[in-house]
């Protein structure tokens, strides 16, 4: 039995490897897409909408109301990257319980990944909002010992990200695994409906831990400009 | 269990992608419409706001108006209570001045009916008195009084102011120098004859003297020339005594008339 969908592999050429990975990340991608096309191109902005505009709406309402919560701030520029995060991840491990289908979200090349684009996305975000130099300098706040101690968090949270969706994820692969060979009937499908729970909150916890981890990037500047403009 | 560094690079891209989609697709048009709406709702909601000032400011102005005309009914009514009153107070002292007058009226023509029906009493009283008294006077006359009266009457026409006198003698000769002589009797010789002496000494002598006999003098003598005469007569006393009655109610009804209108 595969653990991770990176084992499963459908064709390769050198280091170009095909893998369960990559087939159901496409899959995923291509979902989402052609529903919010399929959706998106006859909006309306009557009282009179449609069911699938609907749901979109109270999504992209609530991603909004969330983003609003943590960071303090206007939604408009964490919506696309924390939505798609939450949605990638969300729709992975609902779709875990369809027979067959394996969740790229349990591999750790996925997961680490994402963590990878966060890690990239925070000083981005940073950058724009507070400018190089002022970002650089917060490394050096409160003082230039903390430095490496800031460089190391920046690094474990990162770890501690990816590692914490994979292991959630593929534990509760294994989980279903080693049931199905302990108690085949009725346990299993208990754990897969847990399953289901567990994988939105985790796409839950990655999205917020994502947004806290840009807002603290983008807060500071807030902090640092209010005593100037006192 | 390995790390497959090309799935890694090659979920990255793929999230990176998916991003870009998903941010084409979803995320642009679904704010973008939200956005819309939400103007929409904002813009709605402020045009209910304007409408409802609108509507407020309207009824105000409504209630304003109506005050102003309750008021100016009020004015109205009061105005035409006003002159219902003072028409009224005017039509009834008309009223009263129309009845006043009537009752003047009624009462004047009360009393000159009354005026009238004394003054036909008096007519009739005196007429009736007149009668009895030449009634009687006629039983009394006879040739001897006639007697009497023409020798009263020469003495009277000897005694005749000459104005008077010269009067008649123009009438006489008007009537080419004839005299009519009316006795109530047929006048006795004796008296004839002195009669023809005394008005030929006193009118001339080609005088022609007329008689006749008259039983309407009652009793006496009368002569008469182109419309002159001169009589002396129960009759002509009579006469003269109806004429002072006439007179005498002329003067009582002129009397009733100035007591009418001064009422």
């Amino acid at each position: 039995m595969d653990l991770s969908p990176d084992a499963i592999i459908y064709w390769q050429w050198g280091p170009v490897k095909i893998s369960a990975t990559l087939v159901f990340s496409w899959l995923l991608m291509a979902l989402l897409t052609l529903s919010s096309y399929l959706i998106t191109r006859r909006l309306s902005s009557s009282p009179k909408i449609s069911a699938g505009q609907n749901l979109l709406e109270a999504i992209v309402s609530f991603f909004q109301r969330q983003i609003r919560e943590v960071t303090q701030q206007e939604p408009e520029p964490y919506l696309p990257f924390v939505g798609t995060l939450f949605l990638y991840i969300g729709l992975s491990n609902i779709l875990a319980i369809v027979p067959g289908f394996r969740p790229p979200t349990g591999s750790l090349t996925t997961t680490a990944a994402l963590a990878t684009s966060v890690f990239i996305a925070v000083p981005i975000y940073g950058i724009a909002a507070l400018g190089l130099k002022a970002y650089l300098r917060q490394y050096l706040q409160p003082s230039i010992i903390m430095l490496p101690f800031t460089i190391i968090g920046e690094f474990s949270r990162t770890l501690a990200l990816a590692v914490r969706l994979f292991g959630n994820v593929m534990s509760g692969t294994v989980i279903a695994a080693i049931l199905l060979l302990v108690a085949p009937l009725f346990f299993p499908v208990v754990m897969q409906a847990f399953s289901l729970l567990t994988g939105i909150i985790q796409a839950y916890i990655f999205g917020i831990l994502a947004l806290v981890y840009i807002a603290s990037a983008t807060e500071i500047q807030e902090s640092r400009k209010r005593p100037k403009e006192v | 269990m390995g790390f497959d560094w090309f799935t890694f690079i090659a979920q990255l891209v793929n999230f990176l992608i998916l991003l870009w989609l998903l941010r084409r697709f979803l995320y642009g048009p679904i704010t973008r419409v939200m956005k819309e709406w939400a103007e929409k709702v904002a813009a709605g909601l402020a045009e209910a706001k304007e409408r409802e000032a609108q509507a407020e400011e309207a009824l105000a102005s409504y209630a304003k108006q109506s005050e102003e005309l309750e008021g100016k009914r009020q004015e109205i009514l009061r105005q035409v209570q006003k002159e219902a009153e003072d028409n009224r107070r005017q039509f009834l002292s008309e009223a009263r001045a129309e009845v006043q007058e009537a009752r003047n009226q009624w009462q004047l023509a009360l009393l000159r009916e009354r005026e009238n029906f004394l003054q036909a009493l008096r007519r009739r009283s005196s007429k009736e008195v007149y009668v009895a008294m030449r009634q009687a006077l006629r039983e009394l006359a006879d040739v001897e009084l006639e007697r009497h009266i023409v020798t009263v009457f020469l003495e009277r026409l000897a005694a005749l102011p000459e104005p008077q006198r010269q009067k008649m003698l123009g009438a006489i000769k008007h009537a080419n120098n004839e005299l009519m002589v009316r006795s109530a009797f047929e006048l006795p010789d004796a008296e004839h004859k002195e009669l023809n002496v005394v008005l030929h000494e006193l009118l001339g002598e080609e005088l022609k003297l007329h008689f006749l006999t008259t039983p309407e003098l009652i009793c006496g003598i009368e002569l008469s020339a182109h419309g002159y005469k001169l009589a002396w007569s129960v009759d002509s006393y009579l006469s003269s005594l109806e004429a002072t009655l006439e007179q005498l109610l002329a003067s009582s009804t002129s009397l009733v008339k100035d007591r009418g209108v001064g009422a």
